[in-house]
């Protein structure tokens, strides 16, 4: 097994010349490593392909640099900074907040002014199952326990009272589940509550920050360590600064305002119909206790008194009072910087790496160059999609996932950076993966390294996959000579259909899976303006995606009701928190992408892929300059580096009742995929037997032209794997001729002729 | 009699998938023959051909199984060195069986395919497999 090795990361994908990105480098070993500036070509080292490509670029920053070790805080929660002391309890306090515990057999803390280090000040923590409250002086630790054990996904109304003057600590919870918001309802016989009173001394009043959901292990830099991640929601946290009497206690249980807290956290305020993109907690003792999140907890999440009767937070925002934080969410590594890289203005676009070398071992950190502003540079334009790259950053499906093998059909295969990933959790982890609380991972982060980013990344059931696979194309473009630009989704993302109007064809390469509206509007307005689109991949614009306001390098998703779905979103969960749109599959929304690109996603195989068979409308003389030089009988595409053919992993098919144009013209279907391509679950409503590519005749890649107004057009090949067969035979293949074929004609000034009708 | 600790409850599901576990495992193992194995050995994933209804159930059901435990080609050298591998819990490092290499990814599959299938007891352990 390979040692962990010098890893990077940048601050965001996509950049100009002109502007600036900030490398972040660490290292496990001592001495200095080397950094220098490659162009990506060609990823895959199939060695039935053209292998690794790359070209060494001259960069500024280009040179030797001390290596260290840079540490990674992981786990979400709130910090509240309390220089005063104001929450120090030392006088004595009441703390209440309700609680949904996940994993009540770890030791956790729940809300905390405490170091862990030093033993000191207050705490209230999950020890051996059960509710603990802690007060500290530093030798002497206080405690009072609940008799009761937590069950987890269960919501508790929690109390933690100190009375300085009687010398008493005393916690308490009560059960507060209704018929929805917790795992079990009200017919289970659950006995609960419990308290527990114990004497105790004043506490002490060390210099940390009050947390929700850690202790504070020592503080660095006015920066807190934070350790015993809690795991679970939160909700209404309040601290009051004096011991309440027993009629005030009952009103918290009962979830009633009880006036003069110190601080009165509300999760929810804020919350508007653009959902609550925001990383404040808000303090609404109007005492300024404004708490940090840190690390992305799970925002706009069903709260102790969530009733079921709506599922959309903007409208019952008091019903959403809950973060839900995991001990391994991530949203930035921040580690300090190692160096900047100025693009200079005659770097060409394209998808370029920071190649980092030390003592034999490499990494590379991509990142993506447009053009500069306005000024594009080919009439061709690529645009990587940042947005699927990110909502697969770091995946460890067949690592973790028990019935990936069965989805993939496949035994994995493993290298050092799959092993890396899964035994390091500081790296985060991908909307395929689960936290370890058992709760899909909605938002994705750019600013750590992306082991599976890395251009010659092979995906653990056999084949390329996102970045590495979309440089089968840009390896095509490169060796038969096409000029083009790089985008990416977060540039589309920002600046609409105007970036993509000045270039006469855009192309999808294999897999842009993950769309914003945003997204979604661009190539609309852009088709439908004159543009052609040439969208040579699969199963793409189907999951929605939202970009975070606040932290443009992180994205959200929320998987259900129906999909390809690695989890499902909880009841009442399906929102986005960053923008408040429902989440789950386009086509849910009336944006299926049949309605853009003429095809939308109907199975995958992820085995074996098949070649195309040539329908009726391959012959129609209005389209002959796509087939010119493909036989009539031809099978298009049966060879490949993708499982052996062009219609493979995910595939497209049309369909007109989600929007496939009237006058779509369909050239060729696949044929020919096993029992383990399966249709997709959107497509079944009951489930039954034959929906296998040995059976059903919907389990198909199909290729599609149609044109738009204005002479714009739209190719769509519909399948994953048709990149992956472009450099057969020297690229010289019916794959790579159909692709130039209208590549060339799209990118040429010749207008097309409309095909309106059959 | 309330209910009080969750400790105090297991998943009676569990003796569910021993049993189905059993049960599954007898019905396959007559089919786990000399011409499955040589079928697997040298196609692992039916790329050439269809794979025969026997291997698609086999594999079907040890793909199924849990994650933990289970075996894993692993790429010391991509397209040129692997070993077997084991799965261990997340955080864990996986167990490398170095004793033996493997020059190409499909016999390296193979051989997790024939751990697999020792393991659940579907080949008995003093049959290798290797030259059916």
């Amino acid at each position: 097994m390979k040692p962990l090795q010098i890893r990077g990361y940048c601050d965001r994908p996509n950049v100009r010349p002109g502007e600036s990105l900030d490398f972040f480098v660490s290292s496990p070993q001592a001495g200095r490593y080397r950094a220098s500036l490659v162009r990506l070509i060609h990823g895959d080292r199939n060695p039935a392909g053209p292998g690794y490509r790359e070209e060494a670029v001259a960069a500024d920053f280009a040179g030797n640099y001390q290596a260290r070790s840079q540490r990674t805080q992981v786990g979400g929660y709130v910090e509240v900074a309390d220089a005063g002391a104001q929450l120090a309890g030392t006088d004595g306090f009441t703390l209440h907040l309700f609680m949904w515990p996940t994993l009540p057999g770890v030791r956790q803390g729940v809300v905390s002014r405490w170091s862990d280090a030093a033993r000191q000040g207050w705490a209230l923590v999950v020890e051996d199952g059960r509710l603990s409250a802690l007060l500290g002086d530093g030798e002497t630790v206080h405690r009072a326990s609940c008799p009761k054990p937590l069950f987890p996904e269960t919501w508790y109304s929690v109390l933690v009272r100190f009375d300085a003057s009687a010398g008493t600590l005393t916690v308490e919870q009560r059960v507060a589940l209704n018929s929805v918001n917790s795992r079990f309802g009200p017919v289970v016989n659950l006995d609960g509550d419990g308290a527990q009173s114990a004497p105790a001394g004043v506490p002490a009043s060390p210099a940390v920050p009050l947390l929700i959901a850690g202790l504070a292990e020592t503080e660095v830099s006015g920066c807190a360590r934070v350790v015993a991640n809690y795991n679970g929601k939160i909700d209404s946290p309040k601290l009051y600064p004096l011991a309440l009497g027993d009629d005030d206690l009952a009103r918290l249980h009962r979830g009633e305002t009880v006036g003069g807290a110190r601080a009165h956290w509300d999760f929810a305020r804020g919350i508007g119909r653009d959902g609550i993109p925001s990383e404040r907690a808000v303090d609404i003792s109007g005492n300024g206790f404004e708490g940090l999140l840190v690390n992305q907890p799970d925002r706009a999440m069903t709260g102790w008194n969530w009733l079921g009767r709506e599922e959309h937070f903007v409208h019952a925002p008091e019903q959403y009072g809950a973060l839900w934080f995991h001990d391994d969410s991530l949203d930035d590594c921040r580690w300090e910087r190692d160096f900047s890289f100025t693009i200079p203005a005659d770097l060409p676009s394209g998808a370029y790496a920071v190649r980092l070398e030390q003592d034999g071992a490499v990494d590379r950190v991509p990142f993506f160059v447009a053009p500069p502003r306005g000024k594009p540079a080919a009439r061709i334009a690529v645009v990587l999609p940042t947005f699927s790259y990110l909502a697969y950053a770091n995946s460890q499906v067949m690592q973790a996932g028990q019935t990936a093998q069965a989805i993939m059909g496949v035994l994995t295969t493993l290298d050092s950076l799959d092993i890396e990933l899964s035994t390091h959790v500081h790296y985060g982890l991908s909307t395929y993966d689960y936290h370890r609380d058992g709760r899909g991972v909605q938002y994705s982060s750019w600013r750590r390294p992306i082991l599976n980013l890395r251009p010659d990344y092979r995906h653990e059931f056999g084949s390329v996959w996102q970045f590495p696979a979309d440089l089968h194309l840009i390896d095509w473009l490169t060796a038969r000579g096409f000029d083009f630009d790089v985008l990416t989704d977060h540039d589309v993302h920002a600046e609409g259909a105007a970036l993509l109007e000045p270039y006469a064809a855009v192309i999808s390469p294999s897999h842009a899976e993950y769309s914003s509206w945003e997204l979604l509007d661009a190539y609309e307005v852009y088709l439908a303006g004159g543009g052609r689109g040439m969208y040579l991949g699969a199963n793409g614009f189907y999951w929605i995606a939202s970009q975070h306001p606040e932290k443009p390098w992180m994205i959200e998703v929320r998987k259900g009701e129906s999909g390809d779905q690695a989890w499902r979103a909880r009841p009442g969960e399906l929102f986005h928190s960053t923008n408040g749109e429902r989440g789950g599959l386009w086509r849910h929304r009336a944006r299926a992408p049949q309605k853009i690109w003429g095809t939308g996603y109907t199975a995958h195989g992820l085995d074996v892929s098949a070649g195309y068979r040539q329908m009726p409308d391959a012959a129609d003389p209005r389209l002959a300059w796509i087939m010119d030089g493909i036989e009539r009988e031809a099978v298009i595409g049966d060879f490949g580096l993708v499982n052996g053919g062009a219609a493979g992993l995910e595939v497209d098919r049309i369909d007109y009742a989600l929007g496939t144009p009237p006058n779509a013209m369909l050239l060729a279907c696949s044929f020919g995929h096993n029992e383990n391509a399966l249709l997709v679950p959107e497509e079944q409503y009951f489930v039954y037997p034959g929906i296998s590519g040995r059976d059903n005749p919907l389990v198909r890649s199909d290729i599609v032209y149609f044109t738009t107004r204005n002479g714009g057009a739209v190719f769509s090949t519909s399948s994953m794997a048709w990149c992956g067969s472009l450099s057969h035979n020297a690229y010289d293949n019916n794959v790579s001729r159909m692709t130039e074929n209208v590549l060339r004609r799209f990118a040429s000034a010749e207008p097309l002729p409309e095909v309106a009708e059959d | 009699m309330p209910v009080v600790d969750p400790l105090r409850y297991r998943d009676k599901t569990v003796a569910w998938w021993e049993f189905f576990l059993r049960q599954r495992a007898a019905e396959l193992a007559p089919l786990v023959t000399p011409e499955v194995l040589a079928e697997h050995l040298a196609d692992p994933r039916g790329v050439n051909q269809p794979q025969s209804h026997a291997l698609r159930q086999v594999l079907d059901f040890i793909h199924n199984q849990p994650t933990d435990g289970k075996s894993f080609a692993y790429a010391v050298t991509p397209y040129a060195d692997y070993r077997l591998g084991v799965m261990q819990a997340r955080g864990e490092e996986p167990a490398i069986v170095d004793e033996v290499a493997y020059a190409s990814e499909r016999e390296a599959v193979h051989a997790v395919f024939l751990e697999r299938l020792r393991r659940l007891g579907l080949l008995p352990a003093d049959q290798t497999g290797e030259n059916p």
